[in-house]
């Protein structure tokens, strides 16, 4: 998976910010979509995720929520259930919005060689999708 | 962010943030911490989740902080709020996504020189017992209908499965089944999560840990417990696993709509949460129950797997090598109790963030060994630093809704954390303090590196200078498993 860069250069799609006792990751991205995909591979990375390139399944998953915070924290946590319960990295081939709040995308579930950090859950703490020059940001506060 | 001079000091151990700091706060913020410790908690934004937390509906008397406060998500860490039954609310961002965290500790008639030789083999052999790590997956395989049972009954399940012993039940708090539990409320992607996860230690800052009772304060206090002083003791702290990460998580997202209907306006969605006797927050009570209960059976079952750890190393090696329970208490959880409020006694949910209950003396529900004294209170250290065994008061059940700490509380972000120190680095430089560590990942070990948290010498100072602890036996860390 590659994260989508937006056009401002030096905004990282996404990087870690200080938080005393958890996980912080701001996000940067032109649109919703590139915003879930930046979101996915921010939190693969902070859990020191690595796969190779052997695939389980493709699959196609769908999240519908009733807003766009609840929208990034109930895909992250699609996300985060597969982890757990099938050790499975969800690689996002294709990803589109079917509407405002809710999502489609096509994955490929690849098998987890090692995982050197847990993140318990995804928290909705000051989450805000806010509007910026370039496109929108967002900071999620994982519980760790 | 909040400044000093908002705050109004009480005493030297005890601060105010007034209910006119902000509108829509509805009770003050009772802060207990010396100057250190209150600079500390002004150093990240713990204090402004405390006034956050001041605004849910329901509360009484105050929202109390603990001196090991730091910054989490919705409420603080080292926090706790009661709301008023029927009509207040519960909030599950108050109790936390590991729901029922907490520390269990068991004592030995193990000297420390009879012991030395072996500890290496020691720990290797609890970290070859205790599954830890994440993802990892116990030697317990839970049937949905045996999942269902454990979160019934919590600790008996244990003990009917041989992974406890009768005497274990009492010396839990609540005997390890908390009533009410109900998991037609818990989800199957909860349960999913669940069933192979019991007695499994998991990852972060959780941590089974031998100890060696370095002193005794109050020896008859010491005695009840089975502390010797120059013996080994053991701590195992975690909690309710994926079961009751998932649980926290289902709720909170489902009374994002609660709060919608019942007009609840909050300054942050963690926050969210239902009137106690709404159909949503009975729901919640009863598959946080669940969660409870999983994590009380989790710990038993740990326990069991550090007993026979002991065993393979010390039998026949040392005269005694069994383990006792002496307490096992929950530092994350939403209790129904009774507490005077304005000379009123009355029926509260108390949300314990990150804060241990802290009973004094007499009080219904602690068994017959400790009811003269008050409950065991169970405050670990950080890995490189002492624990404490402390002991509740009657001054914590009018001060705190019988509260106290739970640890020593962060002080530094896992980011700077591991920039400051290697995993392999801090392996050596404890292993030379003579504290055996067995960890299976250094990133994550580097995260929980001891100069990340406070001194928790002068958290427990403040709460005995409180008058809601007193002080019992400190001891000193020989051997950590981390996750």
């Amino acid at each position: 998976m590659i994260p989508y860069y937006t056009e401002n250069v030096g905004e990282l799609p996404f990087f870690e910010v200080e938080h005393t006792a958890d996980w912080a990751l701001r996000i940067n991205a032109p649109n919703m979509e590139s915003m879930l995909l930046n979101a996915a591979i921010g939190m693969y990375q902070l859990m020191e995720v690595k796969t190779g390139n052997q695939k389980e399944n493709d699959q196609s998953i769908e999240i519908k929520a009733h807003d766009r915070e609840e929208l990034l924290v109930s895909w992250l946590e699609e996300l985060l259930f597969n982890l757990e319960t099938r050790e499975v990295v969800l690689d996002i081939n294709d990803i589109e919005m079917i509407n405002e709040y809710s999502v489609k995308a096509q994955v490929i579930a690849r098998p987890v060689k090692s995982m050197e950090k847990q993140i318990k859950a995804v928290t909705y703490h000051g989450l805000q999708i806010e509007q910026t020059e370039n496109g929108i940001r967002a900071t999620v506060v994982f519980d760790v | 962010m909040i400044r000093k001079q908002d705050i109004k000091r009480i005493s030297d151990v005890k601060w105010e943030i007034p209910k006119s700091y902000r509108d829509d706060m509805r009770v003050p913020v009772q802060i207990f911490a010396d100057e250190r410790l209150l600079e500390a908690a002004l150093g990240d934004k713990s204090l402004t989740q405390a006034v956050n937390a001041s605004t849910l509906p329901g509360l009484v008397s105050h929202i109390i902080v603990m001196p090991d406060v730091h910054q989490g998500y919705g409420f603080p860490i080292g926090g706790v709020a009661a709301t008023k039954l029927p009509d207040g609310v519960i909030s599950p961002g108050g109790i936390g996504y590991d729901i029922n965290c907490g520390v269990r500790l068991l004592s030995s008639l193990i000297p420390l020189d009879a012991a030395e030789p072996f500890l290496d083999d020691l720990a290797t052999s609890l970290y070859a017992n205790c599954p830890s790590g994440v993802g990892v997956k116990g030697s317990v395989r839970l049937s949905l209908k045996q999942l269902e049972a454990v979160c019934r009954i919590g600790s008996e399940w244990a003990l009917k499965n041989g992974y406890a012993r009768a005497e274990d039940l009492p010396s839990t708090e609540e005997g390890g089944k908390v009533p009410g539990a109900d998991p037609s409320a818990v989800s199957e992607r909860a349960m999913a999560r669940g069933r192979p996860q019991l007695g499994t230690l998991g990852a972060g800052n959780h941590f089974i840990e031998i100890d060696v009772v370095e002193e005794i304060y109050h020896p008859e206090g010491a005695r009840a417990m089975g502390l010797l002083e120059g013996h080994l003791a053991l701590q195992i702290h975690c909690g309710s696993r994926g079961f009751g990460h998932q649980v926290c998580s289902d709720y909170v997202r489902e009374l994002q709509g609660a709060v919608r209907r019942y007009g609840i306006q909050l300054p942050d969605r963690e926050l969210v949460c239902a009137p106690l006797s709404s159909p949503e927050g009975k729901r919640y009570l009863a598959a946080m129950t669940c969660a409870a209960n999983y994590a009380f059976a989790n710990r038993q079952v740990l326990a069991h797997h550090a007993r026979r750890a002991f065993e393979q190393v010390l039998a026949g090696k040392t005269r005694d090598f069994d383990l006792h329970q002496v307490y096992d208490i929950a530092h994350n959880m939403g209790k129904i109790e009774e507490h005077v409020v304005d000379g009123q006694k009355i029926k509260v949910c108390v949300h314990r963030k990150g804060a241990t209950r802290a009973f004094g003396p007499g009080f219904p529900g602690l068994p017959e060994k400790y009811r003269a004294m008050g409950q065991p209170v169970l405050v670990p250290g950080s890995m490189g630093t002492a624990s404490w065994v402390l002991l509740g008061t009657e001054e914590s059940m009018t001060q705190s809704f019988g509260s106290s700490c739970h640890g020593a509380g962060r002080v530094m972000s896992r980011k700077r954390a591991k920039k400051s120190i290697r995993g392999d680095a801090l392996r050596s430089k404890l292993q030379a303090q003579g504290i055996r560590i067995r960890a299976r990942s250094m990133p994550g070990l580097a995260e929980e590196a001891p100069h990340a948290y406070k001194d928790v010498d002068a958290v427990v100072d403040v709460v005995v200078k409180a008058g809601i602890a007193k002080k019992v036996a400190k001891l000193r860390p020989l051997v950590v498993i981390k996750g």
